[in-house]
């Protein structure tokens, strides 16, 4: 084995340059990039609880549909990530934390999709005085995963700020209001479940059944958003 | 013509391409990170180097000329027994086997050193010459053990430079200020260590080969003036009024710093490098002109081919090289930069003044990824160090067979 297959220049040959090949191109971009791709899938699921709303079926299945489309995306950016973090990368934070964060990104996407497969299995009927709730509900699962996603936009500050000082206090005080955020999304859960039972006469014991899995499904969302939050915990902490 | 006209043209035609590569790519190796960062331009960084290069070889780099040209084989054994110009001629093949080794590695991208080729071709020759006697196998031990401890210790520098600035100073409530108090601090020891490699058993000529006893008090008193000149520099005007967040306005700042590392850095650089080019060209112009002794001198105009071929390294080529890294290493910020360059060179002005003939390149390399020890970049790829390692254990081997048999050749060739 010669020394040219254990370094691997990536560049132009004619040149010894060991520096310019240590300083590897970091990963955090693409996980920047993947969480892109999540928060624009899990964005479908306002639309897809504001067509179940309005009894639009067709517009349902369409949005469905798409949901699909765009965690599939997601996935590919999720396993660009994987590929381009060999065993040899040296990265300023535990790589397992890393893998960790790039799964729970990718479950937002994933629970995103599966609301909108949830939605398509039966039509369902909305029981009166859902509409509020659930539609908060939403916004506010919405709202967490808006935080998720500025906290990851921000790991190019905390790179250079090498985990601390004052991005690291700012990245840590988003945490915790994400935190709280998903404690208002569960909240708001609870009141649609309130408001489902409310109506349990009136509606198919099948019905419930699927609303009890959809609304589950839709705080997941949250859950995995505010999961993105506990990754950067580890991160900051020493 | 003569054969020792022959032999001392052919010397400085390959000392100079020796110096060449060394400035091709060695010199901009060490100073792609000041340009990386943007503390110097391209032409800058070429000014710096060509001054301090030359500077560092001039005033501390004779301990390691020394080294190559005399301390690796007994040289001086060796013109006992046979004549001078056996010596000339094998040193000259030194020079051609490691240029050649240098020119392969190139082409193919390896971080082979330019240290390591020429320590392994005087090795080989020496062996071929004198056998396994007129080897200085102690010399050749601690030799080897420096290559893998200068890494080692510019790593270990570096993460304690940077986990210092990065506490006091980055993550400090107003970084600025807390740069201005700690930045006097840390400019002391580079003027301490320039002084003391000057100074301390250093040129007999210019008065400069005191004892530590003289040098230390001296060295202290320089420090203490760059601190106070770092003063002025911390206080000016032109940082109060930046714009940015905290660490950003001291990185502005630490730019600044830069420069002086960088000088640092350059002037480590030729007090090591240099005499891969010089050392065996000063044993080749000793042996024909003036005899062979232990302690063999370096001749002012030997020095000067080396210093012209570096300087013409790095304008025809390193510049390139300096691009190019300056280019691929954005992440290496002014702090860290400072970081890195201050372990590197510390650690590189030590071994000149041990008379260890080091790899600055790996030194950097170990320094950065010191730095990056302290969670600093965004990712490193350490399969570099495999390859560095792997540049150890083939290089010495490979030039030593290599320049075995070019003197092998040569002797052939003249009939002895």
């Amino acid at each position: 084995m010669s020394p040219g297959t254990l370094c691997q220049p990536r560049r132009a040959a004619s040149m010894r340059i060991p520096l310019a090949n240590l300083l590897a191109k970091s990963p955090f971009p693409r996980i920047v990039e993947q969480m892109a791709a999540a928060k624009a899938c899990a964005e479908r699921v306002p639309a897809l609880v504001a067509a179940l709303l309005a009894g639009d079926d067709a517009g349902v299945a369409r949005l469905a549909k798409e949901t699909s489309i765009l965690e599939g995306a997601a996935d590919e950016v999720k396993n660009r990530v994987r590929t381009e973090m060999p065993l040899r990368i040296f990265l300023p934070v535990d790589r397992r934390d890393v893998l960790r964060l790039v799964s729970v990104i990718d479950r937002i996407a994933d629970s995103a999709e599966d609301v909108g497969v949830l939605l398509t299995l039966r039509p369902l009927e909305v029981p009166d005085g859902l509409r509020p709730p659930l539609e908060s509900f939403t916004s506010a699962v919405m709202e967490t995963v808006a935080m998720a996603s500025q906290l990851v936009g921000q790991l190019d500050t905390l790179v250079r700020a090498s985990f601390g000082g004052e991005a690291a206090d700012e990245a840590l005080s988003l945490v915790r209001r994400l935190g709280e955020r998903e404690h208002t999304a569960d909240k708001l859960q609870d009141q649609c479940a309130k408001v489902l039972f409310r109506a349990e006469d009136q509606l198919a014991p099948v019905a419930l059944f699927m609303w009890t899995k959809v609304l589950n499904e839709i705080g997941e969302i949250a859950n995995h958003a505010e999961n993105v939050g506990d990754q950067f915990r580890l991160f900051v902490a020493k | 013509m003569d054969l020792v006209t022959i032999v001392l043209a052919v010397t400085a035609t390959a000392g100079l391409y020796m110096a060449w590569n060394i400035g091709a790519n060695d010199v901009a190796n060490a100073m792609g990170t000041s340009v990386g960062s943007g503390a110097l331009t391209l032409r800058s960084a070429l000014i710096v180097a060509a001054v301090f290069e030359f500077g560092g070889a001039l005033l501390v780099g004779g301990s390691v000329t020394r080294t190559i040209s005399g301390g690796i084989v007994g040289v001086e054994t060796l013109a006992e027994g046979g004549d001078a110009m056996l010596v000339a001629v094998g040193m000259t093949c030194c020079l051609l086997a490691a240029a050649l080794w240098l020119h392969i590695a190139t082409y193919f991208g390896w971080p082979v050193s330019t240290t390591h080729s020429i320590v392994g071709s005087v090795l080989g020759f020496g062996l071929w010459a004198g056998g396994v006697d007129v080897v200085r196998w102690g010399v050749m031990g601690s030799i080897a053990a420096s290559w893998v401890l200068s890494p080692a210790l510019g790593g270990l520098l570096g993460f304690a430079v940077f986990s210092v600035i990065r506490a006091r100073i980055l993550r400090a409530e107003d970084a600025v200020v807390a740069l201005q108090r700690l930045g006097p601090v840390l400019v002391f020891p580079i003027g301490l260590t320039l002084a003391l490699a000057m100074i301390f058993r250093g040129l007999q000529p210019l008065r400069m080969d005191q004892s530590l006893g003289t040098a230390l008090p001296i060295a202290v008193a320089v420090g203490l003036l760059f601190s106070a000149l770092s003063v002025a520099f911390f206080r000016s005007r032109r940082w109060r009024d930046l714009e940015g967040s905290e660490s950003e306005r001291a990185e502005r700042v630490f730019r600044g710093l830069q420069v002086v590392t960088a000088c640092y850095v350059a002037f480590a650089h030729g007090s090591n490098d240099v005499a891969n080019a010089v050392g065996p060209m000063a044993a080749v112009f000793g042996a024909v002109q003036e005899g062979l002794s232990e302690r063999v001198e370096v001749p002012l105009n030997v020095l000067m081919i080396g210093a012209f071929g570096i300087v013409l390294g790095l304008s025809t080529y390193g510049f390139r090289v300096m691009a190019t890294i300056g280019r691929e290493i954005t992440e290496l910020t002014p702090s860290r930069g400072f970081a890195a360059e201050f372990a590197a060179a510390t650690t590189i002005v030590i071994a000149s003044k041990l008379a260890l003939p080091i790899s600055t390149t790996h030194t950097v390399v170990g320094a950065v990824v010191g730095v990056g020890f302290a969670r600093s970049f965004g990712a490193l790829n350490l399969r570099v160090l495999r390859g560095i390692v792997a540049s150890w254990l083939f290089t010495v081997p490979v030039t030593a067979a290599l320049s075995a048999t070019l003197v092998a050749l040569a002797s052939l060739a003249l009939g002895r």
